[in-house]
């Protein structure tokens, strides 16, 4: 007679569960290993390269070509605000007088207005380069362009301005974000030590 | 009459099974697993921020670089670690150059220019500059003119990047 199982006796599928103990034992290793060596704190560097000392005669090269036009573009910040200067002048405010861009009514300084108007200031650099390769072209000479740096913006400050506030000026002269797109600007920065 | 269980039968008389249930933790594991391999840097640190000072934040995107080390706290001036001159003494100097911090550079200067004729690495004149972000704009430009005249004249100044 063949075995017949019991009818009275039912027998239900057991669970089957995966054995997650060695996957448990990987984690505990690798979750401590990781968070001890994750650096939270990103460092970043802003590059700011002097020509180096020279001594003796400076040579030939050195000198300035004749009568290139340099954008000598100059942030100046002070306790008031930042003034903007070229070697044509000083940029006046709305109201005339006083710093290019006064501070804000809560007294901090204006980082935003400061960018917008650079980035103003680069694009008449950039149209201003165009006319002037126009019209080296109808003369017929060659023009180095490296010559006229129209990356560089020249920094100073007054002698208590504080270094973050230095730091932010730099971020707001290196580029600027419209639209979700980022422009550069003057990404050359020269720390001028000014008068003291 | 009190019921006697049978003895012949098996019956389970050890500690009841108990299972724990993993998967909820599982779940957690495997989060905090990928935020953690996200945040991860293969570069390591390089460049560690000193605990005297407070570097300012930027939004600069350049990934740090080994170099010299200085560092300008409110109190004092180091170069890799070691002290070298105390900020009050450069607040009442008048002049742009440091005497002392000029005399540390250029010795590390010239044991870097002897490494580089024995070995052939090469001098490239990299300084990192570590200032708290308080620091007056005068103590800056003094540090940079003394690192400018005593053969460091590419300078890293080191900041908190705010966004990744």
């Amino acid at each position: 007679m063949a075995y017949r199982p019991s009818k009275r006796r039912s027998t239900t599928p057991g669970s089957v569960e995966i054995n997650l103990f060695p996957v448990m034992n990987l984690m505990v290793v690798i979750i401590p290993l990781l968070l001890s060596t994750t650096t939270f704190v990103k460092i970043g560097i802003i590059p700011i390269n002097l020509p180096p000392a020279v001594e003796g005669p400076i040579s030939e090269a050195g000198l300035p070509g004749e009568s290139l036009p340099t954008f000598d573009l100059a942030v100046t910040v002070t306790s008031t605000g930042f003034y903007l200067s070229s070697p044509q002048g000083i940029v006046q405010n709305q109201s005339g007088g006083g710093p290019t861009i006064p501070l804000k009514e809560d007294r901090t300084y204006d980082f935003e207005n400061l960018g917008q108007i650079l980035y103003e200031a680069k694009l008449n650099i950039i149209r201003e380069m165009d006319r002037l390769k126009a019209r080296m072209n109808i003369e017929g000479r060659s023009i180095n362009i490296g010559q006229l740096r129209t990356d560089q913006i020249i920094l100073q400050a007054e002698m208590d301005i504080p270094y973050q506030v230095l730091v932010n000026t730099i971020d707001a002269a290196r580029s600027i974000v419209i639209d979700d797109e980022e422009y550069t600007l003057f990404p050359e920065i020269i720390i001028s030590a000014g008068i003291i | 009459m009190a019921f006697i269980p049978s003895r012949r039968k098996k019956h389970e008389t050890g500690p009841p099974k108990v299972s724990l249930n993993l998967t909820s933790m599982m779940d957690m594991f495997t989060i905090i697993l990928v935020f953690l391999i996200k945040t991860y840097s293969t570069e390591g640190q390089l460049i560690h921020p000193s605990n005297t000072l407070t570097l300012p934040s930027s939004s600069v995107e350049n990934p740090p670089e080994v170099a010299l080390d200085v560092v300008i706290s409110q109190k004092s001036i180091m170069v890799n670690e070691r002290f070298v001159e105390s900020m009050d003494n450069v607040f009442e100097h008048e002049q742009l150059y440091i005497p002392k911090l000029g005399e540390a550079l250029l010795s590390y200067a010239t044991e870097a220019k002897r490494i580089e004729e024995q070995y052939g690495i090469r001098f490239s004149g990299k300084v990192t500059i570590q200032g708290d972000k308080n620091l007056p704009f005068s103590a800056l430009v003094k540090v940079m003119a003394t690192c400018g005249q005593s053969e460091y004249p590419n300078m890293r100044l080191v900041v908190y990047r705010e966004k990744s």
